[in-house]
């Protein structure tokens, strides 16, 4: 009987114009989707061109600055070890106070590192004046120059806490980095100005070949501890991928008022099966059909047409897309608009267009079988 | 007789269609006001004001791409009818994982333009070489608070650089997402030289500059035949960069400068890539015509559960054409209904969205804005739904 049932139901004349009801919800959902996937993988792309970076720091996992990093100093030689590594420079940040000739005071940034010709040429700075080579010696960013007026041959002295030491700047540097406005110094400077030895801030390491990456960051991996981690010193990848969320967040709310339209139209398919059969809901109840058979019947009849409904859409959806990009392409000569959907999110949206069918169609199912024996309707 | 009288309509029943009709009315406005606030968001970014004008370089196909010279500021300082300039570089920059968009400044330039409310902290000076202050939205993105450090990572060039947080502010702009530092800061993030900036932002005086004025007045600056030289007063930019950077001045391509109101600036890059307000309205006009097989199937399903009534009152003499009148000033009432309520929806939420922070385009929240011709488009797009469905109705005899 279950089949006569069904046959009676889906070939109704209303039968069509529900299931495309529902197809052109699902797609929208497709088509939106299948765009935000090319404009996603497109960010991607281009952050993986325009992410040449070879430059990775290795700071502390519960750091959020660099300052407040602590990284021990025996990773270094570890590192260094890699043959695939071309520069490793371990590196001491701390804030102390410049005391100038004249008599003023600037709190600035020390950055010390155990080879500073190397870290100069790292960033491509430009010298007015010597690299500092010991203790008693130190380079100044060209902006702090101006800032404290203190330029080249001058005496001043640095402290932090209790520790003051006192330094010759022996060049003015620029580099267009953050070390044009601080003062760099040797390594054993920095550890008389702080903890001591055997804590670094930071270590940055560059590595030789890019293509080498992977296995030259696995390797790494394996020297770190627990507290430790590697961070690339330009990351487009993250700036895309958080880009990328924000568009999803915005699809997900979007998507969210579009399955609420979908449940909406599922009662509709529901309410109407039972408006539109209701002498033939009231047969079988009749014939002897228990509640649970009529239940049955539209509950199934409104999956059945949601679950044919989110297929056909899916594919007006894609369909829908793909010419619309190419006609875009055609006419604006944009090559890269190329809309797709993968199998995971098409599966997702057709699980929960028939999710939202379910929660649509549960309260006309449920009324139906109380109602069918006497023709009720909704 | 009118049949306006007759109450034939089940109640229950208007409420289920009210509801489903309001439903597709949410979508439409939920679609319509997020698009628009991209869109008005992406546009208000430079300025709103009319007399707010960006000089910028053409050569970028993004407005973070585009670049030029800082001393081109001084130049149009001179020009009479300019009130102030703000060289800003714009620079995409990653903060505890986040992205986030940094702008270098001059402060003393910027707060002739915009007025910052410190609501925290204390304000930021040209000397601040590792302060920064963060807007409202980024310091509830981040949850950093004044005297908080943080690192930042560039997404243009190799460069990192650790920051204090000297102050929170609110400004009632696209500023708030960001976090203001001094302008060569800026620069060491978005990796350029210490000459070039993202835009100069001009306030200018509507009556006697106008842009093409502006325009011809500053590429005439950068002729090869004539020079700019050195001032022999010091401008503005020179004076709050005296002892820190010399800027020097160099012989550009006047092709290479595009000088435009705030607005149409930004408007000029979306416009590129087919983008306005137009398509972005049209669009979700599409999405509602879409979505509105729903309402006419819950209009059909309507008429079905009447059909009995509707029989009767036909067979009483009433003609197809009273019957469908009659439901179409009763039903379009209920439209009026529908897209209000879906209209009050759409903004409850968008707005709690909003205040979240779950709505985000390119870092920046996005503003839900009220727009007439999206209320207006609702009841007309839901009305016309109605009209269509109940005048394509067949009434048998």
């Amino acid at each position: 009987m279950e089949s006569i049932a069904f046959k009676m139901l889906f070939r109704r004349k209303g039968t069509a114009s529900t299931i495309l009801a529902i197809a052109l919800l699902i797609a929208l959902l497709a088509s939106v989707n299948s765009l935000v996937n090319n404009i996603n993988s497109q960010a991607d792309a281009l952050s993986r061109l325009a992410g040449v970076g070879k430059t990775y720091l290795v700071v502390s996992q519960n750091s959020t600055a660099l300052a407040d990093s602590k990284v021990d100093a025996n990773i270094v030689d570890s590192l260094r070890g890699i043959s695939q590594i071309d520069t490793v420079l371990p590196q001491k940040l701390l804030q102390a106070s410049l005391e100038t000739p004249s008599g003023n005071s600037y709190t600035v940034t020390v950055r010390g590192t155990d080879n500073v010709p190397a870290f100069f040429d790292s960033i491509c700075a430009k010298i007015d004046g010597s690299y500092c080579m010991n203790g008693s010696e130190a380079n100044i960013g060209f902006i702090l120059s101006n800032l404290a007026s203190v330029g080249k041959n001058s005496s001043v002295s640095l402290s932090s806490g209790s520790k003051v030491v006192t330094i010759q700047v022996v060049g003015v540097v620029e580099s267009k980095t953050s070390s044009d406005t601080e003062i760099v110094v040797p390594l054993e400077t920095a550890d008389a100005l702080s903890d001591g030895k055997g804590v670094l801030s930071f270590v940055q390491f560059s590595i030789k070949e890019s293509n080498k990456e992977n296995e030259v960051m696995s390797r790494v991996t394996q020297l770190l501890s627990a507290s430790d981690k590697v961070v690339k010193t330009q990351q487009i990848d993250t700036f895309a991928q958080d880009i990328n969320d924000q568009i999803v967040s915005f699809l997900n709310l979007w998507s969210f008022a579009v399955y609420a339209v979908v449940v909406a139209a599922s009662y509709v398919v529901a309410a109407r099966l039972i408006a539109e059969a209701r002498f033939e809901l009231a047969m079988f109840r009749t014939l002897g059909a228990k509640k649970r058979f009529t239940f049955e019947l539209v509950f199934i009849h409104t999956i059945v047409t949601a679950f044919l409904g989110s297929v056909l859409g899916l594919t007006i959806g894609i369909a829908g897309a793909q010419v619309a990009s190419t006609a875009i392409r055609w006419m604006w000569g944009n090559l890269m608009l190329s809309p797709f959907l993968d199998g995971g999110q098409a599966l997702q949206i057709i699980l929960l267009a028939l999710g939202s069918a379910i929660v649509g169609c549960i309260y006309p199912a449920v009324k139906s079988a109380h109602n069918s024996s006497k023709e009720g309707s909704l | 007789m009118s049949l306006l009288r007759f109450r034939y309509l089940n109640g229950h029943r208007i409420l289920t269609l009210v509801l489903i009709l309001t439903l597709t009315s949410t979508l439409f406005s939920v679609t319509a006001f997020s698009f628009l606030g991209f869109y008005n968001g992406f546009t208000d970014y430079v300025g709103t004001e009319k007399d707010i004008v960006a000089v910028y370089g053409t050569s970028g196909s993004t407005p973070l791409t585009g670049l030029v010279p800082m001393y081109l500021a001084d130049n149009i300082s001179s020009v009479d009818g300019v009130l102030a300039t703000s060289p800003e570089v714009i620079a995409p920059c990653v903060i505890n994982g986040r992205s986030v968009f940094i702008r270098g400044i001059l402060p003393q330039s910027l707060s002739k333009l915009t007025t910052l409310t410190i609501t925290d902290g204390v304000d930021l000076n040209l000397n601040d070489t590792t302060s920064a202050i963060i807007g409202v939205g980024l310091q509830q993105k981040l949850n950093l608070k004044t005297g908080d450090k943080f690192t930042v990572f560039s997404i243009m060039s190799e460069k990192y650089v650790d920051l204090q947080v000297k102050g929170v502010f609110k400004s009632g702009s696209p500023l708030d997402d960001e976090a203001l530092v001094p302008v060569y800061v800026g620069q060491w993030l978005r990796g350029v030289n210490y000459n070039l900036v993202s835009v100069i932002r001009t306030k200018i005086n509507e009556n006697q500059v106008s842009i093409n004025s502006l325009y011809a007045a500053l590429t005439k600056g950068t002729s090869p035949t004539a020079p700019a030289s050195p001032s022999q007063t010091k401008s503005d930019t020179e004076q709050q960069l005296e002892g820190l950077i010399s800027i020097s001045r160099a012989y550009i391509n006047p092709q290479s400068l595009g000088v435009d109101e705030a607005q149409n600036f930004m408007k000029s890059y979306l416009n590129r890539y087919g983008v306005s307000k137009d398509t972005l309205i049209i669009l979700s006009i599409v999405v509602l015509v879409f979505a509105s097989g729903t309402g006419a199937c819950a209009l059909t399903l309507f008429i079905n559960q009447h059909k009995q009534e509707i029989g009767i009152m036909r067979s009483v003499g009433a003609s197809a054409r009273k019957i469908k009148t009659d439901l179409l000033i009763k039903l379009l009432g209920w439209s009026l209904v529908a897209s209000t309520l879906g209209t009050i929806l759409s903004a409850a939420i968008l707005v709690f969205f909003q205040n979240i922070g779950y709505l985000q385009v390119l870092s920046h929240q996005v503003i839900f804005q009220l727009d007439p011709v999206i209320v207006a488009a609702n009841f007309v797009l839901i009305s016309a739904l109605v009209a269509v469905c109940i005048i394509r109705l067949e009434m048998k005899q």
